[in-house]
């Protein structure tokens, strides 16, 4: 059931992140419901699922962008997994807005590490900064909103295990 | 957030990353090739990209339709008025219409002996990250579609090249992503340039004219086309036109910010040319 949770989701992200997503593209920059999905799961999931599907995301992204192939695989899985373990060990009881935050600062270490392994020397740090990697860490951040109560809604069929950290 | 770190397999998972990461990246960075995993991956989705693409502008059109609707009564009735004095000259034009018919054909016989042989496509999806400025295209290799083809837009107009080709897609590379470059010249005076991508700029859709010195005869609303140096664009493709000149940070140089010209962000079709060198 979980799988084919994580399927549809997938399905969809792979979809609708090329295409409608440019509708509500803000200076040119959109959200990257990948990140906001695999942080706000593992808000919910085990680590070993967090990591998990962070790959299955990350690696079918990879072959969708066509470049990189593999970055995003293992920026997801480490992301699922640290994310996983940071709300189990250190959040007690999780909430929006303390996911929302994780999602900010997520965001922040994944978009810095992908500008560091494929465009430093490239591209000027300080307009990636601002045009690009700022911009969108603060609407991933608005997104977990919706994509949250989502989760939370499902997380009470699906990942009643770990009901007791739910806000 | 040391409990965090006390467990071990987070700390060798993050060593683990960046090892890996670095790998990637530098395993990528000359790739050109399409993996089997990409290519069935693609084949797969670019159907579905493409329907959710037509049903969005589908949305759009249907949204826009109502919010223009007053702007549309008002128009209506300045159409009526305007539509009887057309009426009138049509009557006087139809010779005019005749010679220029015949005009346009003499034309076309001229251009269908120098024109590229041309592939038309649809863009079906834009790149899922922010990071790059590519979009895919309906078309691939079993439509005769090969890496590095210039894709133009309508009046010839540059738009990118083929970075990926697979069996039913392809990607195009844009001009204003920051991995594109092409040797440009000026119209009117004749002057060479680089033409490329610029992350700064490429998100008001603008692009870069480097390597122009600092003597150079260029003023803001120059024509700037391909020179046909490189080996991937035929000489004469409409770049863009000059809207900034600024001096290079050294100051023995300048570059120029170049304006499209085509508006590459609402592209729906384009053309692949097949034949570029010939």
């Amino acid at each position: 059931m979980k799988v084919a949770v994580h399927g549809i989701f997938l399905a969809f992200f792979l979809i609708v992140q090329a295409t409608w997503l440019e509708a509500i593209a803000v200076f040119g920059v959109k959200p990257n419901l990948f990140i906001i999905y695999i942080v706000t799961l593992s808000c919910f999931c085990s680590k070993k699922e967090g990591a998990i599907t962070g790959f299955f995301f990350g690696i079918m992204l990879d072959f969708v962008i066509g470049k990189a192939l593999g970055l995003n695989a293992v920026l997801l899985l480490a992301l699922g997994f640290l994310t996983a373990q940071f709300c189990e060990k250190v959040i007690r009881k999780n909430s929006v807005l303390i996911v929302m935050l994780i999602t900010l600062i997520t965001s922040v270490c994944y978009e810095l590490f992908y500008y560091v392994v494929s465009f430093v020397g490239d591209l000027e740090f300080k307009s990636v900064f601002f045009r690009t990697l700022l911009p969108e860490c603060i609407y991933n951040s608005l997104m977990t909103l919706p994509v949250y109560f989502v989760i939370k809604k499902l997380s009470n069929r699906l990942w009643v295990d770990k009901g007791e950290i739910i806000g | 957030m040391r409990k965090l770190f006390k467990n071990k397999a987070a700390l060798w998972l993050i060593v683990l990353v960046i090892i890996l990461g670095i790998a990637v990246g530098i395993l990528n960075a000359t790739k050109n090739d399409t993996t089997i995993f990409e290519n069935v991956t693609n084949i797969i989705v670019t159907p579905v990209q493409k329907l959710f693409t037509n049903i969005g502008h589908g949305v759009s059109d249907f949204f826009g339709y109502f919010s223009d609707v007053d702007k549309l009564r008002t128009e209506i009735d300045a159409l009526k008025a305007e539509n009887s004095e057309l009426k009138k000259e049509i009557n006087q034009n139809e010779s005019s219409r005749l010679e220029n018919e015949q005009l346009r054909k003499l034309l076309n016989m001229k251009q269908g002996n120098t024109e590229f042989e041309l592939e038309a496509a649809s863009v079906i999806a834009r790149n899922p990250s922010n990071w790059y400025n590519t979009f895919t295209i309906d078309k691939g290799a079993a439509d005769g579609i090969a890496l590095n083809q210039p894709v133009v837009a309508s009046g010839n107009a540059l738009v990118g090249r083929i970075s990926e080709v697979g069996t039913t897609w392809s990607t195009v590379s844009v001009i204003t992503d920051s991995e594109h470059a092409a040797g440009a010249q000026i119209v009117r005076s004749g002057e060479f340039g680089i033409c490329e991508g610029d992350s700064g700029l490429a998100a008001d859709g603008n692009l870069r004219l480097s390597f122009v010195s600092k003597n150079a005869n260029i003023i803001v609303g120059d024509t700037v086309v391909t020179s046909g140096l490189g080996g991937i664009y035929p000489k004469g493709l409409v770049i863009g036109k000059i809207y900034k000149i600024r001096p290079d940070i050294q100051g023995i140089s300048q570059y120029a910010v170049i304006t499209p010209e085509t508006d590459i962000k609402n592209l729906c079709a384009v053309f692949v040319i097949k034949n570029p060198l010939d």
